[in-house]
């Protein structure tokens, strides 16, 4: 049975991270295993420093947390409980840009495959029409036990 | 000032640098329950995250070289254990030669077991991006 729920959405409902580690505020769109998130770090975001630049693995995060958040929509959307998942891997990601706090960070993530439990995706974060980060990321999707709000 | 979260890390080294070997580098972490990191990953069950275990390695090699270094690329990382508050983690790195380029080889371990290991490249940390 599929759900109909409607764009956009906070992120917490779908993912179990929480501030101050949650990144990720909302689910801007879907479509076939693909999706785009909004992040607005505030000035209080953990991962910045005084001048309020964001820790370039920062960025590394928003990506796996972002597609957490297409897998929770679509765990949602299809009557399942969102399952918790972990990154466990990261490939050819590089950093080039930098984020601060206050600005929208857009991210694009894009299933490549899945297998075995492991999804594989390739994101990008993009500030303000430039990529700032981009490259392959790897979670491993724990199927028993789903918890609700469940994402790596 | 850095930010919250690498200064967590930098407060949870156990002991100082030990250099095992040309350009290699180990240093001892132990995250408590209280590492900001923690918080909110996951309420209920704390996982260590990925970032923070990318984090150390450059934390590391910047105190050691006296060069703040940030994190340019993760060529290819694999976590393969989760790593809980209070355990004691290994952190080592060994800087491997390449074009042009900083990388470091780098293997965290957790009671003699393998939790994490990743290939990356770090550059200054004033180096525009």
């Amino acid at each position: 049975m599929t759900a109909d729920l409607a764009l956009p959405l906070p992120a917490e409902s779908l993912i179990p991270h929480r501030p101050p580690m949650r990144l990720v505020d909302t689910l801007l769109s879907v479509a076939d295993g693909s999706g785009v998130t909004e992040a607005c770090p505030g000035a209080g975001c953990i991962m910045a420093d005084a001048r309020g630049e964001l820790d370039a693995a920062a960025l590394v995060e928003l990506i796996a947390q972002s597609y957490a958040a297409v897998r929770g929509y679509d765990d949602l959307s299809n009557g399942r409980p969102v399952k918790e998942g972990f990154l466990v891997g990261a490939r050819s990601l590089r950093i080039n840009g930098t984020a601060f706090t206050g600005d929208r960070l857009l991210t694009t993530v894009t299933t490549v495959g899945t297998f075995a439990g492991f999804a594989v995706a390739e994101g990008k974060v993009v500030r303000a029409g430039e990529t700032i980060a981009a490259g392959t990321v790897t979670l491993w999707i724990v199927d028993e036990g789903a918890t609700a709000g469940g994402r790596p | 000032m850095t930010s919250e979260l690498l200064r967590g890390i930098a407060a949870s080294a156990v002991d100082g640098i030990t250099t095992v070997g040309p350009d290699q580098v180990a240093r001892r972490y132990r995250f408590s329950v209280d590492f900001v990191g923690f918080a909110g990953h996951f309420p209920g069950h704390p996982v260590l995250p990925a970032i923070v275990q990318l984090q150390c390695v450059a934390c590391l090699a910047g105190e050691h070289t006296g060069i703040p270094l940030r994190l340019a690329a993760v060529e290819d990382a694999k976590f393969l254990v989760p790593i809980r508050p209070d355990q004691e983690l290994l952190v080592q790195y060994r800087l491997r030669p390449g074009a042009g380029k900083s990388l470091y080889d780098a293997r965290l371990t957790v009671a003699d077991q393998i939790a994490a290991t990743f290939l990356v490249e770090l550059v200054r940390a004033e180096e525009g991006a």
